[in-house]
């Protein structure tokens, strides 16, 4: 099944890379790769606030335009997902348990976890499943949307495909 | 999908052998013009290129649709609560707000903790 890429996958993006020359190839076939929205508010915040930088001026610039050539379709955080986004939020509150030596503060966890429910919920709501390589998390929101709607299909957690 | 054929140098593809009901289609010019580009490029007939453009389509036919139903299929889930709403009674105004306020709230006090 189609998996939408989530920020750890789409982070690996690179002028010339790996996962660059995946994407183009689907991209050709007609099958182009599913990127969350929200993993693009990500990497261009973090992109812009290094901006000072004329590499990274470079990689957002390349990253943008890659964007508007439509080699990738970007699935939105719509109202569906929202309205998915907000049970999930509340039937979880809070991230699974940290790994040691986790640098973030509380409230960056949380942020953080706010994203990653939007991303699944992105991907619930749209249909498919979610590619990413921070399972442990993405795992909890999949049992959070399996407790809260038992009868549809599941959300699958899968490893990238590059 | 169809793969490509095999070939030998020098030598012209022979279209993949298919099975199946037998059909004449009137083709529009432009995706003749695209069967007979791809024909060109893999050395074959232009009924067996217009073979493979059909099986990609289909592929893709396919995917599309199952995407498709499965998000019908959750999207009744999510709306799926049999509540009867003419019977249901709500919380008044003030408690609704402060309940539909809560995350931005819970946010805002771990920003200042």
């Amino acid at each position: 099944m189609t998996a939408l890429w989530d920020t750890s996958v789409v982070s690996r993006l690179q002028p010339d890379g790996l996962v660059q020359e995946y994407v183009m190839g689907r991209s050709i076939v007609g099958d182009p790769v599913r990127v969350a929205a929200v993993s693009l508010l990500e990497v261009t915040y973090g992109y812009q606030r290094r901006i000072r930088d004329p590499r990274f001026r470079a990689l957002l610039a390349w990253f943008t335009r890659l964007a508007t050539a439509d080699a990738f379709h970007a699935v939105p955080f719509d109202g569906r997902a929202a309205l998915v986004a907000g049970r999930i939020r509340a039937e979880t509150p809070h991230p699974p348990a940290t790994r040691r030596h986790d640098p973030r503060s509380k409230t960056m966890r949380q942020a953080a976890w706010l994203l990653d429910i939007q991303i699944g919920a992105t991907a619930y709501a749209a249909g498919l499943d979610v590619a990413t390589e921070n399972r442990r998390d993405f795992e909890t929101v999949a049992g959070a949307l399996g407790r809260l709607f038992p009868c549809a299909e599941a959300l699958a957690v899968v490893e990238p495909p590059v | 999908m169809v793969g490509p054929a095999e070939t030998t140098p020098g030598s012209r593809e022979r279209a993949v052998p298919t099975q199946g009901p037998r059909t004449t289609l009137r083709v529009p010019a432009a995706l003749a013009e695209t069967a007979g580009r791809m024909a060109q490029e893999l050395g074959t007939s232009r009924n067996d290129a217009l073979v493979r453009l059909a099986a990609r389509g289909a592929e893709a036919y396919e995917r599309e649709s199952r995407i498709a139903s499965r998000r019908e299929e959750r999207w009744r889930a999510i709306i799926g609560d049999s509540t009867d709403l003419a019977r249901a009674e709500f919380p008044p105004e003030g408690e609704a707000r402060e309940a539909a306020q809560e995350l931005r709230r819970t946010m805002l006090e771990r920003a200042e903790e």
